[in-house]
């Protein structure tokens, strides 16, 4: 369940951690790659969007990274490195993209990368295949993406996490329903706690 | 065949064979892996005496001129940055030439020039026609980008695999377009299609190819502007499309890199011996 989809804070970063075959190319993330993810969705104000994280709420993306190669189990998944993003150059780079907190319960850090304007390839008449975001969107946006690879690379990424702003109203925002959900969740915790006793309390 | 190489263990991934003239000459061309960033292009003339004459250009802009004789052999590699002409014979000793090349991510392509060379004029060397030696790559040579995309689910998420009949169709197809130089980047998509991006400095291009015999296109060329689009293999004018985008690209008509019979070439009178005042020049 997607809690919103607020607007990322300018001082955070977008990151994806990269465990797939094919996805670096010279230090760079492919082409390829961003064809295989960026998904094209309906029924929103925006045409596309590949899942990624903030970093300000990300404390664990190495574990969470070692954690898919180990689900996956294959050997050709490892732990390749990072892609990121600033969201204030992404914005200034380019005013297609966007990062939109979409935090969920299984993952707080959760943020999708947005393109407002994705329109899928035109195809020939009779021509079948999936539908295909147009190869100038992903080509533009792995551009924008870089990569760290290395070891104190990555380190320096994480150093370079930003707390957040409390005065930011997508903060707040945020931080709002979070505690909502854990008071509606304790009380939820709670009742049936009462019940489970009162009921064992009539068994007696 | 063998060709010397000090920096690699070399292996001929395709010997596509070129007929120089109609005197009897023949040349061949072989690409020698591995392909990639830092792999030397190798191309020999295997018979003597066939006056030829070469320069090597970088999409477009020469940036070195090389002179051969009895078996040329030009390697060039990335790392470092130096062209590399001598002869398999013992006439010319391995002479390095400074290519003035910034390296870059791909090889550049080898463009030969064949001369008509005769015993009465020893001295010039006048290029006549042009032709591309290559492709210098096939889609087989990227084996290794796309290999493990063969089986299904390859990616954990359902992805098709790239089934044989998509590669025989990416080799096909390509091999039409000869003088598209090395792709920056073969990568598989996770609907069973094969993609391609070139990104020059003249320009960009991606195509896929796959499933079956579904091709998307799409170019952002300076001079041409953006056009894209899913089509099939088989339609004409996308292939015509893309024959003008190479020539954009590449600055290389496609029909002059066949063989030179098609050209008119021919080596009537070639020069017993290697002309050494070419080579001082």
């Amino acid at each position: 369940m997607s809690l919103q989809d607020v607007p990322a804070d300018d001082a955070d970063r977008w990151v994806r951690h990269l465990i797939e075959p094919n996805s670096l190319k010279n230090n760079r993330i492919t082409e390829a790659y961003i064809r295989r993810y960026l998904e094209p969705v309906s029924n929103r104000p925006w045409q596309a969007e590949i899942s990624g994280r903030l970093l300000s709420l990300a404390f664990d993306w190495r574990s969470v990274a070692v954690r898919e190669v180990r689900r996956i189990g294959q050997d050709h998944f490892r732990f390749r490195g990072m892609a990121y993003v600033d969201v204030a150059t992404l914005r200034t780079a380019s005013q297609n993209f966007d990062v939109l907190r979409s935090g969920t319960f299984l993952d707080w850090a959760h943020a999708n990368l947005v393109a407002w304007n994705a329109p899928l390839a035109e195809a020939d008449p009779g021509v079948i295949v999936r539908p295909r975001v147009s190869a100038d969107v992903t080509r533009s946006l792995a551009g924008i993406l870089t990569v760290v690879i290395l070891q104190h690379q990555l380190d320096a990424l994480e150093q370079r996490r930003v707390p957040i702003d409390a005065t930011s109203p997508a903060t707040r925002c945020i931080r709002t329903v979070c505690n909502v959900a854990i008071f509606v969740y304790r009380f939820s915790c709670r009742r049936l706690m009462e019940q489970i006793k009162s009921a064992q309390a009539r068994f007696h | 065949m063998s060709i010397a190489s000090s920096n690699s263990t070399l292996s001929v991934v395709t010997p596509p064979p070129i007929i120089l003239g109609s005197g009897g000459y023949t040349t061949s061309a072989v690409q020698v892996g591995p392909t990639g960033p830092a792999s030397p292009y190798s191309f020999t003339t295997s018979t003597g005496y066939v006056g030829v004459s070469g320069s090597v250009s970088s999409y477009g802009n020469t940036i070195s001129t090389l002179y051969g004789s009895t078996g040329l052999v030009a390697s060039y590699g990335n790392i470092p940055s130096t062209l590399y002409v001598g002869s398999t014979g013992p006439v010319l000793p391995r002479m390095p030439i400074s290519a003035n090349h910034k390296a870059e991510q791909q090889s550049p392509s080898l463009t030969f020039y064949a001369v008509t060379t005769s015993r009465q004029k020893s001295s010039t060397t006048t290029p006549e026609k042009q032709f591309t030696v290559g492709p210098t790559w096939s889609v087989h040579s990227f084996a290794e980008e796309y290999e493990i995309a063969r089986k299904p689910n390859w990616d954990e998420a359902g992805a098709e695999p790239i089934s044989d009949n998509v590669l025989n169709n990416a080799e096909t197809f390509l091999s039409q377009f000869p003088s598209l130089p090395p792709p920056a980047e073969v990568s598989p998509l996770s609907d069973g299609a094969l993609s391609f991006v070139w990104d020059l400095s003249t320009g960009y291009l991606f195509l896929s190819i796959g499933p079956g015999t579904v091709l998307h296109v799409f170019y952002d060329v300076p001079k041409l502007g953006k056009w894209e689009r899913i089509t099939s293999l088989d339609n004409r004018d996308v292939r015509r499309r893309l024959r003008s985008i190479l020539r954009a690209l590449t600055g290389v008509e496609e029909s002059s890199s066949t063989t030179a019979n098609q050209m008119g070439l021919t080596f009537q009178d070639p020069v017993p011996e290697p002309c050494t005042e070419q080579l001082a020049a």
